[in-house]
């Protein structure tokens, strides 16, 4: 056995010492990198590895004051891509195919970009350039899609596509679509209130975002790392309304139907406020929006509403959407009109210048303020009335004395005690405060004009909450909305108390006001919003649009109930009906009826019903009788009988036994299976009774004719104002239809150079 | 000498089991190799745990390692107490043909894996890469060969050669049939290393090792991605997200370390950031994890695998058992440096396995089993020491 020699010890010596050398260039290069630039490369570690993330805030909830949800945050996911990642892919699948192509091995993959382009057009619905485009870019994050559904984002994610990832966001819901929508508002895509509530509680809902520093991997995964500035979210408040989910329903179905059925040109309001508090139940504008996507614009609709512009083209979306989003309720400022007089009646009592009890006034059919001639709108006058006669008849000349009697100095100050000078201080966006004279241009005739609400410009807003005080004792709240705050849990944490603004007018001076307001719905003017059973007070309002005479009219009603102890207050506004009706007693008045009878009803106000169907009878039933016997009973019962077909013995009648017809109504009677014969029903809307009575026994229908007040007949000069089966509708002959009557009042004065009357 | 078969070291080690003890070995490079083998196996653990995350195999790499650690084990401590080195010496040459002929076969009927073909699918095991087994087997049979000639005989050409081909073939095998230019490194590395300590004569080996290289950089320049991982090593500042990525991840592990590291187990680089984290850069990861004082650590404990295993080399009677104990030493010192200057981006990647660390069963066995031979050589130094 050979043994190494002392030379080649020495060699392998040498060498071991070499390693030596070269382990110490390694604890050298050590200490470079780990302990002198250390940090600096921890901190290029931790600038790739980690992604500041913002942990969203959950927007709070919006209730109806039943704590009914009306809007709501959900989650949802944004889409993105990193471009980088999918090129720096792309290029090592160029060269693993370069590699291949050198050995002459078959190629499958597919191209990477692609399969991430297809994928993504294809679960999203992208357009496939702007993916493209996106994914070539220089960057390491790129939106592809806002707020995906969960379901759709975890499509993505089992395709496992290189370089596409996910950022968790929240999508507002608005459970009743276009319920309420000017007041709820919307969100815009990044969560932040753009419009209504969403954007004047803002900060409250909004709540506080949070941040963390997640660490991801190359691909954006989620590793199991948190770094410790963890900044937690503090969750928006929830917001209580004082709106009432159903008597908004009620507002928003007859605000709907008015302003379909006469034509709104330029847009409806309603809102409806318990007097006693100043709490908004409901406010609905027309037209509305769905609040799931305000944006959309349906054209069809568009035209409708906006018509064209005077150069014979179209308005563009944007102010389309602009007017649609408008909350006219709160923003837009219009001539009350009559429905003003209830004002200036509670400052004439109040201040003592009008005895109600034995005051009279003396409506010649017109006036002299200064240089001009005012008429009333009963040209021919209204002659001797009371106080309440003046309301009931809205006499223009009979308020002209009043606010005379007022003065200037006191109109202004009880024009100034009602809050029509100032902002309710609403929390709703861009509320006005009215337009008034100033005290230089607020002359005799401005005074006069002023006295029946013309003249001068108010918000609906301001109009209710004086009305309110009018009716509830004198007091004047502040409009609330706003019921309380919750937590994010839906404990209610703060509780916003109603605001006294000042007491205006003493309890006697509104005792007399509901007393004659109520007389004004069931004997005067205001009787189409009377609703049997319930005890409804009012105002008729109809002033006309600036500038005067081109016919343009705003219709509007404010009514109270129960008018004993008034608990709810509706205004409704119809700017510009374009059918043969505008007057606010005829258009505006019924609906308030509605709505004030339903929403009383919901909140547990029983009718109370006195007996006034005395001039009915009973049809009697008069199916397989024979024809001549048949003909006897009816005939009998006192109504009248036509006989269709030729047989012996009755198979159908119309209407049928036991149904209701005023005394004189027909009754058809069937004697053999003939062909049906249908009859179209026409509009009766905007006739007279008599031509309504006339038209009906021409087409063999039955006609119930509705309206005037509890103590008011129908009289020749109402006009009908709506009609129980729409037209259009095919029905059989002896069919019955409701149709309802109102004086077609215009209560706007004519300056004698403004000719038209109507 | 030659009748001292392992049947009779047995006995000797059992008589001698009173004053010895069973494991009359090296004890220090036992220790150390345990102390490596645990810490490898840890850091590989958590290594590969992460980088597989996402394919959901989170223990399918360490179990797998484990069993193969634990097999090798097994033969490290058969053949340091059971087996002699000189029985080995017998069976060198059969072996060096045979796995010449299995490397040449593999190249053609192996797995083909990124186009090369370099491993043998072995059944119930997976795969086994022959490269790895013919490292140790051409230590042997070059340190057979050189223990045998006469003094001075490897002056001369012929011998020179001899023993040149004793390398080249492998090497050559490796380079030209698997296209695995770090396995030919390796081979030729460490057989020139041991030609060199043998006392071969400078000025042949200048020429030689001048054609040789040249030989080597034309095949390597002929493959072109090799060129752009040397070139990406070159400019190290641009490309950081192509080909340069691995060694700048490489050190954003490294320096994320700082003194103490972020932990054990905290690697946040491992999470598909470097690439090859488990295998050619699981130092980076270890630098990471156990900061500047557990790399030093590491250092140092290879440090001193080097030093026993050199001392076992200059300890041994017989010029056999120091070639071999050489040879494997700078074999195994080769790698160490290798690898962490690749991980510290001293050099350009070149794929070489961290011993006792990185992720393949192979290079496990082998390692193992060539402490186990040097263990095996430290006994019999100790024994004839006693004597």
């Amino acid at each position: 056995m050979a043994k190494v020699t002392t030379a080649e010890k020495n060699r392998i010596f040498v060498m071991f010492c070499i390693f030596l050398l070269l382990m110490l260039v390694v604890v050298g290069a050590l200490v470079y990198y780990q302990l002198i630039r250390g940090a600096e490369f921890k901190e290029k570690a931790i600038e790739q590895q980690t992604r500041d993330q913002l942990v969203e805030a959950k927007r709070g909830q919006i209730y109806d004051r039943n704590m009914k949800v009306l809007a709501q945050s959900a989650s949802c996911e944004d889409v993105m891509v990193n471009p980088r990642q999918i090129q720096a892919a792309k290029a090592k699948q160029d060269e693993r195919r370069a590699q291949a192509f050198l050995e002459g091995v078959p190629f499958n993959e597919e191209d990477v970009v692609e399969v991430v382009v297809k994928g993504l057009v294809e679960v999203l619905g992208v357009d496939e350039a702007f993916v493209r485009k996106e994914v070539s870019l220089d960057y390491a994050s790129r939106r592809i899609k806002k707020k995906v559904e969960p379901s759709v984002a975890n499509r993505l994610r089992e395709m496992k596509l290189t370089g596409v990832f996910f950022q968790e966001t929240t999508k507002r819901y608005y459970p009743y679509s276009s319920f309420a929508s000017h007041v709820i508002g919307f969100t815009g895509d990044d969560g932040d209130g753009l419009e209504g509530l969403e954007k004047m509680l803002d900060p409250a809902l909004s709540g506080t975002a949070g941040r963390i520093q997640v660490v991801q991997d190359v691909n954006n995964n989620l590793t199991p790392y948190e770094y410790e500035n963890y900044i937690p979210p503090e969750d928006g408040n929830g917001v209580v309304l004082t709106i009432d989910e159903v008597i908004q329903h009620y507002v928003e179905k007859y605000l709907e139907e008015a302003y379909n059925l006469y034509d709104i040109r330029n847009g409806a309001a309603a809102i409806v406020m318990d007097p006693n508090t100043g709490e908004i139940l409901a406010m609905a504008v027309e037209p509305n929006f769905d609040l799931n996507a305000p944006r959309k614009v349906d054209s069809v609709v568009k035209l409708n509403v906006m018509g064209l512009k005077d150069d014979g083209t179209e308005y563009t979306d944007g102010e389309y959407l602009n007017r649609v989003w408008r909350n006219k309720a709160v923003v837009d400022s219009y001539e009350p009109g009559s429905t003003f007089k209830s004002i200036v009646a509670a400052a004439a009592v109040e201040s003592g210048v009008v005895n109600p009890a034995t005051d009279g006034f003396y409506c010649t059919g017109s006036r002299k303020v200064a240089v001009h001639t005012i008429h009333c709108h009963k040209r021919a006058g209204h002659g001797q009335e009371t106080f309440i006669e003046a309301l009931e008849n809205s006499c223009n000349p009979a308020f002209m004395e009043m606010g005379a009697r007022l003065g200037y100095k006191n109109f202004r100050a009880y024009y100034e005690a009602f809050g029509f000078t100032s902002k309710t201080d609403f929390v709703l966006p861009g509320e006005s405060k009215g337009i008034f004279f100033t005290e230089k241009n607020f002359n005799e005739a401005e005074l006069a004009t002023s006295s029946f609400g013309q003249g001068f410009q108010i918000t609906p807003l301001q109009m209710i909450t004086a009305f309110s005080a009018v009716v509830n004792g004198g007091k004047l709240y502040k409009p609330q909305l706003v019921k309380a705050y919750t937590n994010s849990e839906g404990d209610i944490v703060e509780n916003v108390e109603a605001t006294l603004v000042r007491e205006v007018i003493s309890e006697n001076t509104s005792r007399v006001m509901r007393a004659a307001l109520e007389s004004v719905v069931a004997n005067g003017t205001g009787n189409a919003a009377y609703v049997d059973g319930y005890r409804i007070g009012g105002k008729t309002g109809t002033s006309e649009k600036q500038p005067r005479g081109q016919g343009k009219y705003v219709a509007s009603f404010v009514g109270f109930a129960p008018a004993d102890d008034p608990q709810l207050v509706c205004l409704l506004i119809l700017d510009e009906p374009g059918g043969a009706l505008t007057g606010g007693g005829a258009i505006a008045a019924p609906a308030v009826g509605k709505i004030l009878a339903d929403s009383l009803s919901y909140l547990g106000y029983e009718p109370v019903y006195t007996d006034n169907s005395a001039d009915e009878v009973e049809v009697p039933n008069a199916v397989g009788m024979t024809t001549w016997d048949a003909k006897k009973l009816i005939e009998k019962a006192g109504l009248t009988v036509t006989i269709q077909g030729e047989g012996a013995i009755v198979n159908n009648q119309l209407p049928k036994g036991t149904s209701h017809l005023a005394k004189g109504g027909l009754v058809i009677l069937y004697t053999e299976a003939t062909e049906e014969v249908r009859v179209e029903i026409p509009s009766f809307i905007g006739m007279t009774k008599a031509q309504t009575v006339t038209k009906a026994q021409e087409l063999n229908l039955n006609i119930e004719i509705s309206g005037g007040g509890m103590h008011t007949e129908v009289s020749d000069t109402m006009l009908a104002i709506s009609q129980s089966t729409p037209a259009g509708t095919s029905v059989m002959p002896g069919s019955v239809i409701t149709v309802d009557f109102a004086e077609n009042t215009n209560e706007f004065y004519f300056d004698q150079n403004a000719g038209n009357t109507n | 000498m030659a009748k001292k078969s392992g049947n009779l070291n047995v006995v000797q080690l059992k008589k001698k089991g009173k004053t010895g003890g069973i494991l009359n070995v090296d004890f220090i490079l036992l220790f150390t190799v345990l102390v490596l083998l645990v810490i490898g196996l840890t850091m590989l653990f958590s290594t590969s745990s992460a980088a597989n995350m996402s394919s959901g195999k989170v223990y399918a790499p360490i179990i797998k390692q484990s069993i193969v650690a634990a097999v090798g084990l097994f033969l490290m401590f058969f053949i340091s107490t059971a087996v002699s080195y000189k029985t080995i010496k017998k069976y060198s040459v059969a072996a060096y043909i045979a796995i010449a002929i299995l490397m040449v076969l593999v190249a053609f009927i192996g797995m083909d894996s990124h186009g090369a073909r370099r491993q043998i699918a072995v059944p119930f095991i997976g795969s086994l890469q022959p490269s790895e087994f013919s490292k140790y087997i051409m230590i042997l049979t070059l340190a057979a060969r050189l223990s045998v000639i006469k003094k001075g005989e490897i002056k001369t050409w012929p011998e020179l050669i001899y023993n040149l081909a004793i390398v080249g073939i492998p090497a050559a095998i490796c380079l030209l049939l698997q296209r695995h230019a770090s396995a030919a490194l390796v081979h030729l590395f460490v057989g020139g290393v041991m030609i060199i300590a043998a006392g071969a004569d400078w000025r042949k080996l200048i020429p030689v090792g001048l054609i040789g290289g040249g030989g080597v950089a034309a095949v390597i320049l002929a493959t072109g991605f090799r060129v752009d991982r040397i070139m990406g090593f070159l400019d190290k500042g641009a490309d950081v997200q192509g080909n340069n990525w691995q060694a700048t991840q490489s050190i954003y592990a490294v320096g994320s370390g700082g003194l103490f590291g972020l932990g054990l187990g905290n690697s946040r680089q491992k999470y598909s950031y470097l690439p090859e984290a488990e295998n050619d850069y699981i130092f980076a990861i270890v630098g990471e994890e156990l900061g500047f004082i557990g790399s030093v650590l590491i250092v140092l404990l290879f440090c001193i695998v080097i030093w026993r295993g050199i001392t076992i080399a200059l300890n041994c009677k017989d010029s056999f058992g120091t070639y071999t104990a050489f040879g494997i030493s700078v074999l195994i010192g080769f790698q160490v440096v290798i690898n962490m200057w690749v991980v510290l981006r001293l050099m350009p990647s070149t794929g070489m396995q961290l011993p006792l660390f990185s992720l393949g069963g192979s290079s496990m066995l082998v390692t193992l089993t060539g402490f186990g031979i040097l263990l095996a050589i430290s006994r019999e130094n100790l024994n004839n020491k006693g004597k």
